[in-house]
């Protein structure tokens, strides 16, 4: 195993909620497919648009999420250790859903597709232990956000919400709340 | 009814090998329903996963005591539902109600979680169905926040905002699982009882 890399019983006390079905033998067989990566500020760990092909465990540090469309930026949330990033990758492989850029120096943990797979067919129950702990929190981010919508959507005047004086502003303190909720930076972590 | 070659047919359990699908059907009830049957209660807690085999299965949701259901949308033959829950424990947030007569193949919840904590193959299959409806979902309100994010004034912003409320449906408005989203299917009030 790599030496820079962490423990197992340190990589279950940041990420407990993701390794809460494995076994400390299922940890130490995916700390030896991770990679350790350090990130100066300013570095982008993953580009809006772009098809990624990793997770990545955040260890230390702190990480910008932001949207793009041409020159405009929209920050939309921040993460840092004990969350992870790239889950598409693994679930359903396609275009990342923001840029995600280091804010302070920052450590993050690989985990390619490729030895994903490769974990996967020398360990198929770590796999499916993971992929089960990652569907588990994504539909927890979605419920949690989904809530806003519905308070919205049930809304029995939800013209309240949609036609405020402030406008835009209003919308974009909603739809920040929405994705902070969504990306996992509101409340717990992992 | 040949149940095996009839999952074998299922998009959704691709992949699966001929002993799994076995597995599957060996263990799953065929039943016919009459017009109305309800399988999921809206704030029930999960019990079965079902697949439509013939008819047609209707998944709304309430929209408050005045204001009748929204008709979230349609389930067809080969079409799964009430997976989601399963996995997450969570309640059903969505009804589905047979529309006319209808057969269902159903997997008891009890035999559902023994195959999950027990056969590593269907297990990360149905992980992998799951997690794929839910990265469209994220995908999907991913897109219309964007569209609000960037809306170039206050008007646009509110269009947006609507866009989101008659197009996503993200899971707790649609428990039953889905492959396709039916665009008539989205935004239909209907004043269904139940």
């Amino acid at each position: 195993m790599n030496s820079q890399l962490p423990s197992a019983s340190a990589f279950c006390k940041s990420f407990p909620q993701l390794v809460k079905h494995s076994s400390a033998q299922d940890v130490e067989a995916l700390l030896a497919c991770l990679k350790e990566t350090q990130l100066e500020p300013g570095t982008a760990l993953v580009l809006d648009g772009a098809i990624i092909s990793s997770l990545y465990f955040v260890w230390d540090g702190e990480l910008c999420c932001s949207i793009e469309n041409g020159d405009e930026k929209v920050e939309i949330g921040r993460i840092g250790p004990g969350q992870y990033v790239g889950e598409v990758s693994l679930l359903d492989p396609g275009p990342a859903t923001a840029s995600v850029v280091a804010e302070s120096p920052t450590t993050v943990y690989e985990l390619s597709r490729e030895d994903f797979d490769k974990l996967g067919q020398a360990h198929p129950l770590i796999r499916s232990k993971l992929i089960r702990a990652m569907v588990a929190q994504l539909i927890e981010r979605l419920r949690s956000s989904d809530q806003l919508l519905f308070q919205l959507f049930d809304s029995e005047e939800p013209q309240q919400v949609t036609t405020t004086p402030s406008g835009r502003s209003d919308a974009a303190q909603w739809y920040n709340r929405i994705y902070h909720r969504l990306l996992g930076s509101e409340g717990g972590r992992s | 009814m040949n149940l095996n070659e009839f999952l074998a047919t299922v998009p959704e359990f691709d992949g699966l090998s001929g002993q799994d699908i076995d597995t599957l059907s060996t263990i799953m009830v065929v039943r016919e329903f009459s017009d109305g049957h309800e399988f999921v209660r809206e704030d029930a807690s999960a019990q079965d996963v079902y697949i439509v085999v013939d008819g047609e299965i209707a998944v709304t949701h309430k929209r408050g005591k005045q204001r009748g259901f929204l008709d979230i949308k349609h389930l067809h033959a080969g079409e799964m539902f009430g997976l989601l829950s399963l996995i997450d424990d969570g309640k059903h947030e969505a009804s589905c109600k047979a529309v006319g007569p209808v057969t269902v193949a159903t997997l008891p919840r009890q035999a559902f979680k023994l195959l999950y904590d027990s056969n590593v193959p269907i297990a990360f299959h149905f992980q992998r169905v799951v997690g794929r409806q839910l990265m469209r979902d994220y995908r999907t309100l991913n897109r219309l926040l964007r569209a609000v994010a960037f809306a170039e004034d206050e008007e646009n912003a509110e269009a947006a905002m609507r866009s989101i409320l008659n197009e996503y449906q993200g899971p707790e408005r649609r428990k039953g699982d889905r492959r396709k989203i039916s665009p008539q299917a989205v935004g239909d009030e209907t004043t269904a009882s139940g």
